[in-house]
């Protein structure tokens, strides 16, 4: 690992924060010794570099490169734990006493270290009985693969099979508000009109009510028709001249979901 | 109502029969098959095994649980071996894996491992043989190509006994090829 110069660089900086993760790599796929690699100075770098980063890259470097040194420090550690117990053995020691052994000589060494395990496949008369009354109920292969359709490929579907499927609608939003919108309009031809008796006009049941706020919702937000509260507290619905620039006040009204 | 001596027997039949992937059975099984006193039939099994040259072994799993296996009690002679199905060069190359792995502190790089054992086997052997100790369960590889021992390892191989016999053996006979 080198030391950071007095002026650090950032070419530099990433040159070397690489290194160290090369480094970190080589030990974790046991290719060098955890302990040849300089723990402090490496964290020495990391630290002169840290403030010349400026990208995400940077400082995912930075990170992997801490990370990789966490790593080396905790295989320091197993080292050091393993190292005290029975089976140590240095790699290179190891690796070059096999390479110096004669195979039949190191098969010899590795019977005496060798217990196999016992275990039987065997086949049995309650095994073959299962098997072959297992066989006798297969459906012949020909058969299963009549009953198997694989379907026609993908293909388009036309709006009236979509809205028979329930996907999509007969009417689309645009379409009910448009709808909406003239009913209104033939409403309010004599005057406002009271805002829970339109909505109930031509409802049927809770699910139509509430489809009806929500469209009317729509045409009071975009300015097509307008509402006002009379001195009881009645809310009333009205048809806004165009170009209309009225007051602006936000009402919420109750909407009962459960009762009728 | 089964005797002492049924229960034995079951319990010979499934510790050796192979169930699954692995052969033998967890301490659950065996309790569940056995029953009460599972302890003592294991026991007595134990020691009829003995008289065969067998012994029960306790494998710790990596989850904590125990498994019971049989094992050969005593160490195979090369003929022996030869009639399991072994060749001595397969053996030569799993002790080479085995050593390599352990010194190591269990993980080795299978480019190294191919390396090593290529000089005892040639280079195509040596990968065909890697393959196949993973896939009988005596050596381990993850997705980055490391590999560590495998529970068959672990079971069957004495690994104190291993390095000692390869770190003091002769070197008299030297490879000559």
């Amino acid at each position: 690992m080198q030391e950071a110069s007095s002026k650090p660089s950032l070419s530099k900086g990433r040159r070397e924060v690489r290194e160290i993760i090369e480094a970190c790599k080589a030990v974790e796929e046991r290719r060098f010794n955890p302990f040849l690699i300089d723990i402090g100075g490496a964290v020495q770098t990391l630290r002169t570099y840290y403030p010349l980063w400026r990208s995400l890259e940077d400082y995912s470097m930075d990170a992997e490169a801490l990370k990789g040194l966490s790593k080396v420090l905790a295989l320091q550690n197993s080292q050091l734990l393993y190292r005290s117990s029975r089976l140590y053995a240095d790699p290179e020691i190891v690796s070059s006493r096999i390479k110096r052994l004669a195979t039949a000589k190191l098969a010899e060494i590795f019977l005496r270290a060798f217990h196999p395990v016992i275990e039987l496949e065997q086949v049995t008369a309650p095994i073959i009985r299962e098997a072959l009354s297992y066989w006798d109920g297969m459906t012949p292969y020909s058969w299963r693969r009549r009953s198997i359709s694989l379907g026609g490929g993908p293909r388009s579907l036309s709006t009236a099979e979509l809205e028979a499927m329930g996907i999509a609608e007969r009417e689309g939003f645009h379409e009910k508000l448009k709808e909406i919108e003239v009913e209104l309009r033939g409403a309010c031809i004599k005057g406002p009109v009271e805002y829970w008796s339109f909505i109930r006009s031509t409802a049927h049941g809770r699910v139509e009510i509430l489809d009806r706020i929500y469209l009317v919702s729509f045409l009071l937000t975009s300015g097509e028709a307008s509402m006002k509260r009379d001195a009881d507290g009645n809310l009333w619905l009205w048809i806004p001249p165009k170009g209309y620039r009225g007051e602006v006040e936000s009402i919420t009204i109750p909407v009962e979901v459960g009762g009728e | 109502m089964e005797g002492f001596a049924d229960k034995v027997r079951r319990a010979a039949v499934l510790l050796m029969y192979r169930r699954g992937r692995m052969p033998g059975a967890r301490e659950w099984e065996l309790k569940a098959a056995l029953g009460k006193g599972h302890e003592k039939i294991l026991d007595r099994l134990s020691e009829v095994l003995s008289e065969l040259g067998l012994e029960l072994y306790k494998l710790r799993l990596e989850d904590g649980d125990i498994r019971y296996l049989i094992r050969v009690k005593d160490p195979l002679t090369r003929s022996q071996a030869k009639l399991c199905g072994w060749r001595i060069d397969n053996l030569a190359a799993l002790a080479a894996a085995i050593a390599d792995i352990v010194s190591k502190q269990g993980r080795s790089n299978r480019r190294d491992l191919e390396e090593l054992i290529s000089r005892k086997t040639g280079r195509w052997r040596s990968l065909n043989l890697i393959d196949a100790f993973v896939k009988s369960g005596y050596l381990e590889e993850d997705e980055e190509g490391m590999i560590s021992l495998g529970w068959r390892a672990l079971a069957e191989v004495d690994l104190k006994d291993l390095m000692t016999l390869i770190l003091g053996a002769s070197q008299e006979r030297r490879a000559t090829a």
